[in-house]
């Protein structure tokens, strides 16, 4: 028993990780433009996409693609602001329209090019790490190592650096960040870009244990949904709460119930959290 | 320019709604001079989808967006599909009965979620849509689960079945214009008047005396009860519906319609499905990029016409007058 | 001569911080009682909780006899006692006539069945509630504008528009929030005869908050005056304007605001 709690508990910051992840991307999107972005999945499909890109046909190493996968997200960031997005800057609700049909064409461009069936991806470890009854595989642990790293870095990026103080300042408000010298025209295209890299790595980190398919994006943007309403549009520390919660809650029921209960039990939470407090379990209180 | 100003019509805006009244009705006999079946089942399904969105359109003239009008809609389908497999009514039971249980769902549900608004009235009916379908797939024995119910019977009246799709044709268009005139009721009456304040200004319209709250909840329910009526139909068209078959992507295709035909005019929503739903159909060699194309047009739609395809008339002659 | 509306003992917290306590004052019938005081001092609070924008966590507005306090805005609007806002607030793409019509509809209301599915009672109503809005145009001299979109108009007649769409509730009591704020001296005084002429017209009672002396001193009976959410004074203009606490409240503010 206590075993079997271990391992969903191992399992369940894995989880945790990979929502945070999207939830992160997804949270900061909405803070510094107000866009709920349906499309946040899809950057995460594309991301897996981007890593079997490198690693089959391209044959490069797992680092190297995972950067390049970066590099490429926040280019593509910057594009999908600048053509999608930047005319609905003011605009919550056509923005969040705007999105779902940036979603449709993302999954179908992807459906076109890639063929529908799902893409086995090479395993890059293999074996597993034994600490006394309790086993990881490999794979995993690396998943959840970079993963960490690349939080960190994030956190990093985010707190202390002048380009993660305007990004802050740019959440806080608008106005008053534009007085103090944050220039919109560079933030809001790399912001979005930002956003839109974590997506991308987290499908890019992912792809190894779950596979690669233009219809991949679902799940992680429902999670990501759960989480950021959980923890409240826009906060990032009600995010990473939000997320490990929901990663274990997700673990432990499917170990103990069913998979489908720990998906009723999310969704009805997702209901009452946004009745009771829409502002997340941290929020402020504004709704 | 909106059609609620019955006070001041100018006369070109009269004369316009007259040529639009007379190209949709044009439109409308466009089957029976193909004569094809393919044609009889496109013009069926521009009717279904016209009507679903007239239904999102009485909650958009309140102000909010609904996710989950693709669960009402599946609602109404369940419940008369139920009724008319499981206890024997006949399809004329049901059919109401489907408007009037989705509009009752609406507003048992429509007090503590209407107090949201924007974005997060959009999150939570998302949220509520997936759960429909969690739920529904929950219970095989009501809903049929992942399988679904097929060989649901067709569409019959006093004992008549509607075989043939002209038949059913018929009897859609019918229910369109129906719902269609009861809009356009609303819209002329105090209550449109109210709708459109609300919409417009909440503060203001709180502080003129519109009881703000219970007006969105009724536009909630007449939007959740036509949707609801559209699924009845629906289900005894098509033959099978499945938990599935009401998902997100239902509901965003409804948004699609409403979005691209005009969010806040009448004639939005039927606008949106004439030109969408045979959309794919002259777009026969790339099939694969329907989907693609949907979503391009939503997106310049958005961006250039914000207020919809109904607007394009309007929006060309003010461009004619500035370039002169 | 009778209270139409009394204050009594109306206090708002916002978390520990009073924004307004335990004021109390009454506002005759017929007359334009005038609530003034520096900025700050709790006269904006004071309405909303009046009007029940805001809930008042101590006290009681007793409105014809009645406490309205707690009771939400569009219920208060029914009793009889409309408001304006600071801003020029209207429903911007609807016709002048329009925005008048969503006010004047209060005072013809139908059933329910017959909101949705028309029929007569619809008709009659709305054709009724177009009745008021000529004589409402014509009383704020909007007639001319009557099919202009309101978003189009100049500042100073959206503002009135404001006032109009409140007037065409029939209400016993109006209050206006800084009618005047952001008009220019001649539409200051425009308003001020237009008001005086509005009140004889459709027998109102006017509760006013304003910050120009020279219009408030011009057409109030009576003036209440708030500091730091406490009332320090009340009296005719005359006695107001000679008050010490008073020149002290507003000499001392502006000291602040300088």
């Amino acid at each position: 028993m206590s075993f079997l709690i271990a391992q969903s508990l191992i399992n369940g910051v894995i989880l945790g990780t990979l929502y945070l992840m999207m939830a992160i991307g997804f949270t900061l999107v909405f803070g510094i433009m107000r866009i709920v972005n349906f499309a946040h999945g899809e950057f995460y499909m594309i991301g897996a996409f981007m890593a079997l890109i490198g690693v089959t046909w391209l044959g490069l190493p797992y680092a190297a693609t995972l950067a390049l996968t970066v590099v490429f997200a926040v280019l593509l960031g910057a594009l999908v602001e600048r053509v999608v997005f930047r005319p609905f800057r003011s605009d919550e609700l056509s923005g969040m329209i705007a999105s779902l049909g940036l979603a449709m064409i993302l999954q179908n461009g992807a459906l076109i090019f890639f063929g529908p069936d799902p893409q086995a991806f090479p395993a890059m470890v293999s074996g597993v790490l034994r600490f006394g009854d309790l086993i990881i595989p490999k794979s995993r642990a690396l998943t959840l190592g970079i993963g960490v790293v690349v939080l960190i870095g994030f956190y990093v990026l985010l707190m202390h650096t002048r380009f993660g103080r305007g990004l802050r300042a740019l959440v806080q408000d608008q106005q008053v960040a534009a007085l103090y010298g944050v220039r919109l025209e560079i933030m809001y295209p790399l912001g979005l870009g930002l956003g839109i890299a974590l997506a991308a790595v987290a499908g890019a980190l992912m792809a190894p244990l779950f596979g690669v398919s233009p219809f991949i994006g679902a799940a992680p943007l429902l999670k990501a949904f759960i989480v950021v309403i959980l923890g409240g549009l826009g906060s990032i520390p009600g995010a990473a709460l939000a997320a490990l919660l929901l990663g274990l809650i997700e673990s432990f029921t499917s170990s103990f119930v069913s998979a489908s209960a720990a998906d009723i039990v999310t969704f009805a939470l997702v209901v009452a959290v946004l009745l009771i407090r829409p502002s997340g379990i941290l929020g402020r209180g504004e709704a | 320019m909106s059609d609620t100003s019955v006070t001041s019509p100018p006369k070109r805006a009269g004369l316009g709604s007259l040529g639009f009244a007379l190209c949709v009705a044009l439109l409308a006999l466009v089957p029976w001079f193909t004569g094809s079946v393919f044609h009889f089942h496109i013009a069926i399904m521009v009717c279904l989808g016209a009507m679903a969105a007239a239904g999102l359109a009485t909650i958009a003239w309140v102000g909010q967006l609904s996710l989950a009008h693709g669960a009402f809609v599946g609602i109404g389908a369940y419940t008369c599909v139920l009724l008319v497999t499981r206890l024997d009514m006949p399809f004329l039971v049901g059919l109401p009965a489907a408007a009037v249980f989705s509009g009752a769902v609406a507003y048992i549900i429509g007090t503590p979620l209407l107090r949201l608004r924007g974005v997060y009235f959009v999150l939570i009916t998302f949220a509520l849509n997936e759960l429909f379908r969690l739920v529904m797939l929950e219970f095989p024995s009501v809903s049929g689960g992942s399988s679904g119910i097929a060989g649901i019977p067709k569409i019959s009246l006093f004992g008549w079945e509607l075989r043939d799709q002209s038949q059913v044709y018929v009897f859609t268009l019918l229910m369109l214009a129906a719902v269609m005139a009861l809009l356009w009721t609303i819209r002329r009456g105090p209550l449109g008047r109210w709708f459109s304040a609300v919409e417009e200004n909440m503060a203001l319209a709180e502080s003129s005396g519109i009881p703000t709250a219970r007006t969105q909840n009724m536009a909630f329910v007449i939007g959740s009860g036509i949707a609801g009526f559209t699924g009845a139909i629906m289900a005894h068209y098509i033959g099978f519906i499945s938990p599935v078959t009401f998902a997100f992507q239902l509901s965003v295709s409804y948004v699609i319609i409403l979005v691209v035909g005009g969010r806040l005019a009448l004639a939005g929503p039927l606008v949106g499905a004439l030109f969408l739903v045979p959309l794919p159909e002259f777009l026969r060699s790339a099939q694969e990029y329907q989907h693609i194309i949907y979503g391009v047009v939503l997106i310049i739609v958005l961006r250039f016409l914000p207020a919809g395809l109904t607007a394009l008339p309007g929006k060309l002659s003010q461009w004619r007058r500035s370039g002169e | 001569m009778s209270a139409i509306l009394k204050v009594e003992g109306l206090g708002k917290r916002f978390g520990g911080l009073a924004a307004l306590s335990d004021v109390h004052f009454e506002a005759e019938e017929g007359q334009i009682t005038g609530l003034i005081g520096p900025n700050g001092a709790g006269k904006t609070t004071c309405f909303n909780l009046i009007t029940g924008t805001l809930a008042a966590s101590a006290g009681r507005v007793m409105f014809r006899g009645e406490n309205i306090a707690g009771l939400p805005p569009h219920r208060v609007v029914e009793r009889g006692l409309a408001r304006t806002f600071q801003s020029a607030t209207t429903f911007p793409t609807a016709s002048v006539r329009e925005n008048i019509v969503r006010g004047a509809l209060l005072r013809h209301q139908v059933g329910t069945l017959a909101s949705i599915i028309g029929g007569g009672s619809a008709r009659d109503a709305v054709r009724a509630a177009e009745e008021t809005v000529v004589d409402v145009m014509d009383a704020l001299e909007l007639t001319a504008y009557a099919d202009r979109e309101a978003g189009t108009l100049a500042y100073g007649h959206q503002k009135r528009l404001g006032v109009a769409i409140g007037l065409a509730t029939r209400p016993a009591l109006l209050l206006l929030d800084e009618p005047a704020a952001g008009l220019n001296p001649e539409e200051v005084d425009r308003f001020g005869s237009m008001l005086t002429t509005l009140q004889q017209r459709f027998h109102l009672s006017v509760l006013i908050v304003e910050h120009h002396m020279r219009l408030i001193m011009r057409i109030c009976d009576h003036i209440v005056v708030l500091h730091h959410g406490e009332k320090i004074a009340e009296g005719s203009p005359g006695m107001v304007q000679k008050d010490p606490r008073v020149i002290e409240a507003y000499l001392g503010a502006e000291h602040h605001v300088e």
